[in-house]
């Protein structure tokens, strides 16, 4: 199982240190996340800083960017890296994607399909020099001259992994796809009855039965050396959950549970502009099966103890900050554990 | 007058990197990326971190296969890390690109790039000040921003933008509300004089700004050489470019303004037959002095202050990345 860690990057300058502290600590895997902040640049840094880790995109939001220059960003970064970065994109939802980026949705399953197999025909065609032609409802490609074509290089089997937590994407994933960002706000119970099959439904559509599909996820952890300090990363991993719970995207999981009489309980709350106290109506017991409770030593073993078999890369749910003392320990532990 | 030099983006990033801090030590005030095979922003971060006081910036990144949030964005971090170096150069590519390498809708460039620029400052003030977003254009609504996605304050917010300028209205749409013009390297003084000073002097008039609030920054074609060898090659290069530009229906209106139809309709038939090396030949001596600085390397600086002198805030230069020695003579130069 892979230790991974996930950075919301906001100072570049610092950018090819903290990618090499993570290499130093024997993680394998650096994700950065699409905010406040472009999130190829910092990779740029990282993949000239570091030698052994993969890097990569969890995620990038798709639909806003062309997929040739999203083809390019990862033919630049793979050929960079040589070869150690992994394309993770998202979908995002409907109104950060037409009234934050003023850019096209339509159905979002479809747009991703042709999306990731404009980027594949795009690949194809800087790997090969064969004309790129790609055809579909929402992508149509038709050109692409020697000036505009990168040169071939060895690292061009660039693996995708997309994001999500409902059945559709996951089916996708598993047609597609070579990899799975699977949501923090999930439960292995979720995770075993209704992911697993959807990316098995996936594979058999897309006729790829054996492919490996790797599965990577940021759990929720409660931990701390304190009581103060468990109390209050239990109150803020409850409310991370509660905020999720709350938004219809992610219902499926509570549904399978028989919790969805909590998505009306938690949208009152919100509508009173209660979002301080939504963490109250997360129990103790709810929480046991969206995060990972146990101090700073013991938290790397329970998490792969929960998810040995499930998940092949694994990561915490708050960013990797070197510089934040207060983590150290957790990070400490984790190398200990799982580098 | 600023000496910048420009450069292709290339499979090393480290290399392109490298390129600019040398255009630094060797005095450039500017170091600018294309947009063509690889990302342009890439080698501009890494340049950002070693290098101290070279502007940096893009000629041109493409605009629209890329959301105004997405460039905003881009930008934003950019200034940052450079405290204030970066200039956002922006362009539209032409409409078979757009539409078929990028797989992107082709409808009133003109119009879209004013919103799409509209669209960039709406953002960057909700960035700087925290202010509601509410953009409505017709091509571009921004109406959506959370603290989440918000970066926030920078110490430099007020980024330049250019834009890349062929069509008259594009260069007149500059003068209106952009910080400067990227002139387009396949042009002449006379087209210079009459047809873009004009547009962007018309610009300027629309939006109440002042000629010295603006910069036109124009990448010249050198022919040069410390042997007759590399001046041979230089200027079988550089005349290579000046026949595809002249066979191009995106340029024609350079060709016109000197009654040179004729040339460009014979140069394209040559284009579609494939007959690359006989368009060079084509090229008349007139047009090589017209459309580039032929000089010896310690008289290019100053046989391009003589023609520019009064025209171009900004020359830039493209870098010879196999061999830096003639940069290095043309620089000395530059700062006498």
């Amino acid at each position: 199982m892979k230790f991974d860690v996930t950075v919301f990057s906001d100072d570049l300058n610092r950018a090819s240190q903290v990618a090499r502290t993570v290499e130093d600590y024997g993680f394998d895997g650096l994700w950065v996340a699409e905010a406040a902040h472009n999130p190829f640049l910092p990779l740029a840094h990282a993949c000239l800083a570091t030698e052994r880790i993969d890097l990569g995109t969890a995620i990038a939001v798709a639909f806003p960017r062309s997929p040739m220059m999203m083809a390019q960003n990862a033919w630049d970064l793979a050929e960079q890296s040589r070869g150690r970065f992994i394309l993770g994109l998202g979908t995002q939802i409907k109104p950060h994607i037409t009234r934050r980026f003023s850019a096209k949705w339509g159905k979002p399953l479809q747009q991703l399909r042709e999306y990731i197999q404009s980027l594949h025909a795009i690949w194809h065609s800087f790997k090969t020099g064969d004309p790129l032609v790609s055809q579909g409802e929402y992508y149509n490609f038709s050109l692409l001259t020697p000036f505009f074509r990168p040169q071939p290089m060895a690292y061009h089997d660039i693996p995708i992994y997309i994001a999500g937590v409902n059945t559709g994407l996951a089916k996708l994933a598993g047609e597609l796809c070579d990899g799975f960002h699977v949501h923090s706000f999930h439960t292995p119970s979720y995770l075993r009855q209704v992911l697993l099959p959807a990316f098995q439904e996936g594979r058999q559509r897309g006729k790829r039965e054996e492919a490996d599909l790797s599965l990577s996820c940021a759990i929720f952890v409660v931990t701390g050396q304190t009581e103060a300090e468990i109390e209050k990363s239990k109150v803020l991993s409850k409310s991370q959950i509660a905020f999720y719970a709350s938004t219809p995207s992610y219902s499926k999981v509570l549904e399978l549970h028989g919790w969805q009489d909590l998505i009306p309980q938690l949208n009152a709350m919100l509508r009173r502009n209660r979002w301080n106290d939504m963490h109250t109506l997360i129990s103790d017991a709810m929480l046991e099966h969206f995060a990972v409770v146990a101090p700073p030593d013991e938290l790397p073993y329970k998490v792969r103890e929960r998810y040995d078999g499930l998940l092949d890369r694994v990561g915490f749910y708050f960013p990797f900050e070197p510089n934040d003392d207060s983590k150290r320990i957790i990070w400490e532990a984790a190398a200990k554990a799982m580098a | 007058m600023k000496f910048d030099m420009t450069f292709l983006p290339s499979s090393d990033l480290s290399a392109d990197a490298r390129q600019i801090q040398q255009a630094e030590a060797l005095g450039f005030d500017g170091a600018w990326s294309a947009e063509v095979a690889h990302n342009p922003f890439f080698s501009l971060t890494l340049a950002a971190k070693a290098t101290r006081s070279i502007q940096i910036g893009t000629q041109i990144a493409v605009a629209f296969p890329r959301s105004p949030m997405v460039s905003a964005q881009i930008a934003w971090d950019l200034a940052q890390q450079s405290g204030g170096r970066f200039t956002l150069g922006l362009g539209t590519q032409v409409s078979a690109h757009i539409i078929r390498r990028f797989s992107e809708a082709w409808t009133d460039p003109i119009g879209r790039m004013r919103e799409y620029i509209e669209g960039i400052r709406a953002i960057w003030d909700t960035f700087q000040n925290g202010s509601r977003l509410r953009y409505r254009g017709v091509h571009y609504q921004f109406r959506l921003m959370s603290p989440f996605f918000n970066p926030g304050p920078i110490e430099h917010p007020d980024i330049p933008i250019y834009i890349a300028g062929v069509n008259p209205r594009m260069c007149r749409l500059a003068g209106e509300i952009c910080q400067g013009l990227h002139v387009h390297g396949f042009h002449t003084l006379p087209y210079l004089k009459e047809v873009i000073r004009p547009q962007i002097e018309q610009g300027l008039s629309a939006s109440g700004r002042r000629r010295s609030d603006f910069a036109v920054t124009v990448p010249v074609f050198v022919v040069s050489g410390r042997t007759p060898e590399e001046t041979r090659a230089a200027e079988n290069e550089v005349r290579m470019r000046i026949a595809f530009y002249a066979s191009t229906p995106a340029y024609q209106r350079v060709m016109a303004h000197h009654g040179w139809d004729d040339i460009r309709i014979r140069l394209s038939r040559m284009a579609r037959a494939g007959k690359w090396d006989e368009m060079s030949a084509a090229v008349s001596d007139e047009m090589l002095n017209e459309f580039a600085i032929v000089a010896a390397p310690e008289e290019v600086a100053a046989s391009i202050r003589q023609r520019y002198d009064g025209l171009a805030d900004r020359i830039c230069l493209a870098w010879q990345a196999q061999d830096s020695g003639l940069m290095e003579m043309i620089a000395q130069n530059i700062k006498k």
